[in-house]
């Protein structure tokens, strides 16, 4: 969207300036608003949808966040996206259904092993009553929500960020500049 | 290790963008203020060229169209606009010098009686016959009937040399008049009437007499000069002194 702008007399010239001015002044505060409100409408609940959809357990649909907006020079934006939820026996659960796990054997803990002094369960269950010789377990199929999403999202979120731009910009140009 | 991912978006208008629009609005009013200060300057010499045209049209009469840097022939002002110049002064001692060589050559022919002039012309005539030199066709007239007579007997060479002088002086300001009276004329004439009188074809004559086109109403002053002169003294007080005496 290009803008045309009417300047007649030195007085709107003048005006214009001041205008200018005060979009330079709130130009920051407005690209890290405006990107966080429109990446968490567009992209996060987006993946969130979708984690719910693939029955993930809300703990780790709440620890997926929009973390940090870093500027990258001056025209341009890096959003990052995080998932985390760890288990108590450190079992990072969010990483796991992201990219999957391979067919694994889980092997017995031990007093020896350092987890805790004695071998109190496996897979770090507190309550659970049996010792076992340790066993295999069957792979999760990687889904990849949180990269596809913000992959096939980051589009819609780029042209509503340029559309919102250009509304901050006639509404603050308002009667000098016509969008055309 | 969390899963991370990051998108990069683009942000279109930057401070530097801002900082453009700000230096071309600048360069933008500096332009326009030259603008400004141009248009102003030449509104005022619109406005001083309208003033010295109004100026010279309130001079009026053959003035009135005549360019501001247009000298007068011979460098003349008409006597009754001008201040008097050093040359006027010196028109006006002439004129006083030829009256008393006069007056001498009067008494000297005649003795100390009432002025010959005055005697010829009326007092009030013969006072002033040498001031309606600013006059030219009065000046003209009267003097077509009384240098004749006073040039044979006074003081004829310097009258006439005066005359030629004046005359000299006069006539560049006649033809001026002349010119921008025909000028104004032909401005009522149609082109086909101003090509016949310029061929002689046919003739129009502009005057200020009154009387209608038909011939025997129409006023002709010239016959009544020559028929009527009783008339013509009694009407217009004019009077015909040639050959009186």
């Amino acid at each position: 969207m290009t803008f045309q702008i009417q300047l007649r007399t030195v007085e709107d010239i003048k005006r214009f300036q001041t205008k200018i001015n005060g979009l330079k002044i709130q130009l920051f505060e407005f690209q890290a608003a405006t990107l966080r409100e429109y990446a968490n409408v567009i992209i996060l609940e987006k993946i969130h949808e979708k984690m719910r959809n693939a029955g993930f357990s809300e703990k780790i649909i709440d620890g997926t966040i929009l973390d940090n907006i870093e500027l990258i020079g001056r025209k341009k934006a890096r959003l990052y996206f995080r998932s985390e939820y760890f288990s108590k026996t450190n079992f990072d659960v969010a990483l796991a259904r992201e990219e999957g796990t391979d067919r694994h054997f889980i092997e017995p803990l031990s007093a020896s092993s350092g987890f805790d002094k004695k071998p109190t369960a496996l897979h770090g269950g507190s309550k659970w009553p049996y010792f076992s010789r340790g066993h295999w377990v069957e792979g999760i199929l990687a889904l990849e929500i949180v990269a596809t999403t913000v992959k096939e999202m980051t589009i819609s979120l780029q042209d509503e960020y340029n559309r919102q731009q250009n509304i901050w910009i006639s509404k603050n140009l308002e009667g000098i500049a016509f969008a055309s | 290790m969390p899963v991370e991912k990051t998108t990069d978006i683009d942000l279109g208008a930057d401070e530097k963008t801002f900082d453009d629009l700000d230096k071309s609005a600048q360069k933008a009013i500096k332009a326009l203020e030259q603008r400004d200060k141009e248009l102003k300057k030449s509104i005022k010499t619109a406005e001083s060229a309208e003033r010295e045209q109004k100026r010279l049209e309130s001079r009026g009469g053959i003035f009135q169209n005549l360019e501001s840097n247009t000298s007068l022939p011979s460098g003349k002002a008409p006597r009754d606009l001008a201040a008097l110049s050093k040359e006027d002064e010196k028109f006006e001692k002439n004129i006083r010098k030829i009256q008393e060589k006069i007056k001498k050559d009067e008494i000297a022919q005649f003795g100390n009686k009432s002025s010959f002039l005055e005697e010829i012309l009326g007092k009030q005539k013969a006072e002033n016959i040498f001031n309606l030199v600013k006059n030219p066709v009065s000046f003209l007239t009267g003097i077509a009937k009384a240098i004749p007579f006073l040039g044979g007997v006074f003081a004829a060479k310097e009258i006439a040399d005066f005359i030629v002088d004046e005359l000299v002086k006069i006539d560049a300001f006649f033809k001026k008049f002349v010119d921008e009276a025909e000028r104004r004329t032909d401005l009522v004439r149609s082109r086909i009437e101003q090509a016949n009188i310029s061929a002689g074809l046919t003739q129009k004559i502009i005057t200020t007499a009154s009387g209608g086109a038909d011939p025997r109403t129409s006023y002709n002053t010239f016959q009544i000069f020559n028929d009527n002169q009783a008339e013509l003294e009694g009407n217009f007080s004019i009077s015909n002194n040639h050959g009186v005496r």
